[in-house]
């Protein structure tokens, strides 16, 4: 009897009470990352040369790992500016734009997380003053997921 | 014992049309912080109606504009990995709602409310292992 009027007595406290359980989700991925295996070198050149254009497929070459299948978005430079010496003068300094990239814009990650990205793109003509020299300039890309 | 029986008999002897009468909490959605990446920051997930927020969603069922209490968890709640069995766990706390907690609940008058509830999903490692986590938490209404 005491068992009946306790279970009621709860039964009819939940009148007046209400209880719900929600989940909360989320879903982890693999970071992305981009790793360079090979710069973008556009050799020995001779004062007075035409401009010349390295594509993708012979140009600088990364690794881009993350999450298998994921898309991910491709931003390249519009153009940087090689330096030798001071850099002060327009013959210690050669252009390089037309950056191109394989695959173009965006790419997706394979079966296990990886997929190889080629950048390539055009350098400017030599002056017949061109200093000779090394020239170099650093240039970013950014991968980010779609 | 004769008043719990009597208040019973009268609880129970109420016509449940009455189902407004008594107090109900309905799920509509879940708490949804989305895809996070190794390395993220803490991400908070706002009480905000919209369903693009990713705010869980419940309606409140009862007396027409009645008041009630709201209780949402105090504590940190877990979110365990569905799928490496790692127990890799990721944390969530500072629960919120919209109307917010305590006796702020008032229903419509067709008895109904619906309550929206965000919290802040902690800062994910760049090791925590990738997948599905998922965990559940308590949502409580109260008559006064």
């Amino acid at each position: 009897m005491k068992l009946i009027l306790y279970l009621l007595t709860v039964m009819s406290l939940n009148l007046f009470a209400a209880h719900e359980a929600l989940k909360a989700w989320t879903e982890v991925i693999s970071a992305i990352h981009l790793c360079k295996f090979k710069d973008l070198d556009f050799g020995e050149a001779l004062q007075g040369d035409p401009a010349m254009n390295i594509s993708p497929q012979q140009g600088a070459e990364f690794s881009v790992t993350g999450e298998p299948y994921r898309a991910y978005q491709i931003l390249i430079p519009d153009q940087v500016t090689l330096r030798t010496a001071s850099g002060s003068g327009p013959n210690e300094q050669i252009l390089v734009n037309q950056f191109r990239s394989y695959p173009e814009k965006a790419g997706r990650l394979d079966c296990d997380g990886k997929q190889t990205l080629r950048v390539g793109a055009t350098r400017a003509s030599l002056l017949q003053s061109q200093k000779a020299g090394a020239y170099i300039a650093p240039f970013v890309v950014t991968v980010m997921y779609q | 014992m004769r008043f719990f029986l009597l208040l019973n008999l009268f609880l129970f002897a109420t016509s449940p049309d009455d189902e407004k009468t008594f107090l109900r909490i309905h799920w509509k959605s879940d708490l949804q912080f989305g895809v996070a990446i190794q390395g993220d920051p803490p991400l908070t997930v706002s009480p905000d109606l919209s369903a693009a927020s990713g705010s869980a969603s419940v309606e409140v069922r009862g007396r027409p504009h009645s008041t009630y209490q709201l209780i949402l968890p105090q504590n940190r709640i877990s979110l365990h990995n569905l799928h490496c069995g790692c127990g890799a766990r990721i944390g969530v706390s500072e629960f919120r709602s919209n109307p917010p907690e305590g006796m702020n609940g008032k229903l419509d008058g067709n008895g109904r409310q619906t309550v929206s509830i965000g919290a802040t999903r902690e800062s994910i490692s760049m090791h925590q292992p990738r997948g599905k986590y998922a965990g559940s938490f308590l949502v409580t209404a109260i008559y006064p």
